[in-house]
């Protein structure tokens, strides 16, 4: 049932969020010809037009962040605590599905943003001479790591930072979805009450995360970063994964137990 | 094994009651009325046969297990608000249906809707209030499920389509399986009804077959309802 929520979920989503990405990368296109024209003295009006241009492309890829979240909390919302619930909280599916779809979908958005923005940032401003500088500072890369003794290790620290970034970008998400469910499940007042939850949970997490640094200062101290890394690893994961798992509990019990559609 | 069944079961919001210690069961292959006025109590009842609410009290059970995946895949659920999403098409709608509940009956809606004359290919958003009313309850009556619940089917609709509605509820579902129809329009509906269970204040005040109803009262339910929520 979790894989047909994730595919629905994608073509929902997709509609809104594909067409973004094409226009991202459509600006992008322009905004290339409008660096290299720029500066070709060119009359007033098509000089503006250009600018314009290069303006939208720095607004793109900005809004391009926004926009994906936006969708969001926005498809949060009217998928599950508005009348749409009715049919999604009555699929023969469970709660944890119907979450874990929508935090699936959301972090693959996330992740398909950064690297349209990327891309986008690439067209924009990619020239032929690239091509060599990134060729040869590949090349350095890889000698770099072949002189390292401790190859593993360094394999390690990379895994070990792209699984830190899922689980971040998991509890962010959770952290959204629980403020929401919060704040609709009172009779009125939702979105503010919502917006105070989130506020709410804020003070009580940064006290976690100053909990966290504090420790990991004085771990630091002790230990040099080479040798400490997986105990600094282990606490920055532990401490994401139980703000997640603290959202999570309260979204579900708040979907469960709270939730009153209209 | 009754399909649905209160027991004791209560709810209130805050301080408010909605229902107070309900005890009922709906035998499988029965039609009922779910009657009361505005603020009775109906859909908080259908709401948590659905899941969509949890009791403050009493239990309620679905061919004997508490709402949950499996009694969402028995239940086919119509409620009184548009749910479906908007941007989608009839068409759509029908895969999704389809991909979701085993027992749906994609040729069965396709036929409803050529029926209706609603192209396949209207997305909802396109369409009047009536019409989407129509397209939820193709969707819920082309599923073969053992219990239909529907909160106000016919609540805002003209009444030739309030015929083909009710039409479509008598001649679409399984005789095994029971259909639990809320409303406070009872003479639309008497005619199709094998059973009433009248609903004020969040309390039952009658639960009988219709037929015994006009037996022993010497009136229509509607009369009887008529009697009995007289303000």
């Amino acid at each position: 049932m979790l894989g047909k929520l994730i595919k629905h979920e994608f073509r929902a989503t997709g509609r809104m969020i594909l067409p973004m990405f094409a226009a991202v990368l459509i600006v992008s296109v322009l905004a290339r010809f409008a660096f290299r024209m720029l500066d070709s003295g060119l009359p007033i009006f098509l000089g503006l037009f250009l600018y314009f241009i290069v303006f939208a492309f720095f607004i793109g890829l900005i809004g391009a962040f926004i926009y994906t979240f936006v969708i969001m909390v926005v498809r949060f919302k009217r998928n599950i605590l508005s009348d749409e619930g009715y049919l999604t909280m009555t699929l023969p599916a469970s709660i944890h599905s119907v979450l874990w779809s929508k935090i699936i979908v959301s972090i693959v958005w996330s992740a398909a943003t950064v690297l349209v923005v990327g891309l986008g940032a690439v067209i924009a401003a990619f020239d032929a001479s690239w091509v060599y500088d990134i060729l040869k500072d590949l090349g350095y890369l890889a000698e770099l790591f072949l002189s390292i003794d401790n190859k593993a290790q360094v394999i390690g620290w990379f895994f070990a930072a792209i699984v830190y970034v899922i689980v971040y970008s998991i509890t962010y998400c959770l952290n959204i979805y629980s403020c929401m469910a919060i704040g609709y499940g009172f009779a009125r007042h939702k979105a503010l009450l919502s917006g105070a939850a989130f506020i709410a949970i804020g003070i009580v997490m940064s006290w976690v995360s100053g909990s966290e640094l504090q420790y990991l200062a004085v771990m630091n101290d002790q230990v040099p970063f080479s040798v400490g890394f997986y105990q600094n690893f282990a606490v920055m994961l532990g401490t994401q994964l139980f703000k997640g798992a603290v959202f999570y509990v309260i979204t579900w019990l708040n979907l469960k137990y709270r939730l009153n559609l209209e | 094994m009754p399909i649905l069944e209160a027991r004791s079961l209560t709810k209130r919001y805050g301080s408010t009651p909605a229902l107070s210690n309900v005890s009922f069961a709906v035998e499988p292959g029965r039609i009922v009325g779910l009657l009361g006025p505005n603020g009775s109590g109906k859909t908080t009842l259908i709401k948590l046969a659905n899941g969509l609410l949890q009791p403050t009290g009493g239990e309620i059970l679905i061919d004997g297990e508490k709402p949950g995946a499996r009694s969402k895949s028995l239940i086919s659920y119509l409620p009184e608000r548009i749910n479906v999403p908007l941007w989608m098409s009839a068409a759509e709608l029908i895969k999704f249906y389809d991909d979701f509940f085993a027992d749906f009956d994609p040729a069965r809606a396709q036929e409803m809707l050529r029926n209706l004359g609603i192209g396949e290919k209207m997305r909802i958003k396109e369409m009047s209030k009536g019409t989407r009313e129509k397209v939820q309850l193709i969707l819920a009556m082309s599923r073969r499920a053992k219990l239909y619940m529907l909160d106000e089917p016919i609540g805002g609709v003209d009444p030739a389509t309030r015929d083909y509605i009710l039409a479509t509820i008598i001649s679409n579902y399984d005789p095994s399986a029971s259909v639990i129809i809320s409303t406070h329009l009872i003479a639309d509906v008497e005619s199709v009804l094998d059973d009433a269970l009248f609903i004020s204040r969040g309390e039952i005040v009658l639960y009988d077959s219709v037929d015994h109803i006009r037996e022993s009262r010497g009136k229509s339910v509607d009369g009887v309802f008529r009697e009995v929520f007289r303000c």
